[in-house]
């Protein structure tokens, strides 16, 4: 993990809101919202394969339902991951939080949504 | 408070709460959210669970498989042959299923293939046999019924139990002998080592 600093340049330095998630990622400045009651404890197995995808890949910035503090828009994606044999296809929901944390989403979606 | 972004509502607050892990309860203070009771992770915050959760030395959750009674017996037939519980000879299976079959090229076929012919092969009344398993193959077991959409984690030992059972006592064609000779040296090893 970087210093606070090093992290901002290499945030403030992005092409673009796609690649900020992967920079918060790859510095660990980010956190998974999961159920309480049945959390994903392995979270980083479905965060990590998001720094494999391409800088371009494609993504939709939905304009927030609320106002408040931090970015005005949610970045979403779908993409696929293989876990124990199985390729598993999810849907991303991210949102960039004003002390630079990347919060984010992670759902499992169905056999024949297209990724 | 601040935007949660699971339920997009300004619910956010910072304090104590209560994560759910196995049968026990972790408490902390993390961020959550007060409409859609979900909480946020860090990956500092899931190295503080995975700590705390490893110091158990009791088991962490129960979990209670299904088998048909042939499989029962069969399971029973090989615990006794590698002197082990069943509970432990399950959890071998378990272990050996998640971490090294899983790996073979064509696992979604054999899985398939492998599982209907256990249920052709073993039939009779369903019972339950109860298994205590610790945090770190309870994380294993989680994901995996996470990727391939189980409903519950005692889903995962049943069809392990089952996919090794009838590899060990059946000829698979698709496995490799040498598959099947290092799931017979992983159960004796561990029978060993218990």
């Amino acid at each position: 993990m970087s210093s606070d600093d090093d992290f901002k340049k290499k945030y403030l330095l992005a092409k673009n809101h796609f690649e900020k998630v992967q920079i918060c990622i790859r510095e660990q400045r980010y956190k998974i919202w999961v159920r309480a009651d049945k959390p994903n404890l392995s979270g980083n197995e479905f965060v990590n394969p998001i720094l494999n995808l391409p800088v371009t890949y494609p993504c939709t910035y939905l304009k927030r339902k609320s106002g408040g503090a931090g970015a005005k828009f949610v970045i979403e994606f779908k993409y696929s991951v293989t876990i124990y044999g199985a390729v598993t296809k999810l849907y991303f929901k991210g949102f960039f939080a004003e002390d630079w944390t990347l919060k984010l989403e992670i759902q499992s979606l169905r056999d024949n949504e297209e990724v | 408070m601040e935007f949660c972004v699971a339920c997009e509502t300004d619910s956010v607050v910072f304090g104590k709460t209560k994560i759910k892990v196995g049968r026990e309860t972790f408490k902390t203070e993390a961020e959550h959210c007060r409409k859609c009771k979900k909480v946020a992770i860090s990956p500092k915050l899931q190295k503080e669970i995975d700590e705390w959760a490893l110091q158990f030395t009791k088991s962490i959750v129960e979990l209670q498989p299904y088998f048909t009674e042939g499989m029962a017996d069969k399971i029973e037939f090989f615990s006794n042959k590698y002197n082990l519980s069943k509970s432990e000879f399950m959890k071998v299976c378990t272990t050996f299923y998640i971490l090294e079959m899983t790996k073979i090229k064509n696992f979604k076929s054999l899985r398939t293939e492998v599982l209907a012919e256990a249920k052709k092969k073993y039939k009779g009344e369903r019972k339950k046999i109860c298994v205590p398993i610790k945090y770190q193959l309870f994380k294993r077991i989680d994901l995996y019924a996470r990727a391939w959409a189980l409903e519950y984690e005692s889903n995962v030992m049943e069809e392990a139990a089952q996919f090794c059972v009838t590899v060990l006592d059946s000829h698979v064609t698709k496995i490799e002998e040498s598959k099947k000779q290092e799931l017979v040296h992983f159960v004796e090893n561990h029978a060993m080592a218990s």
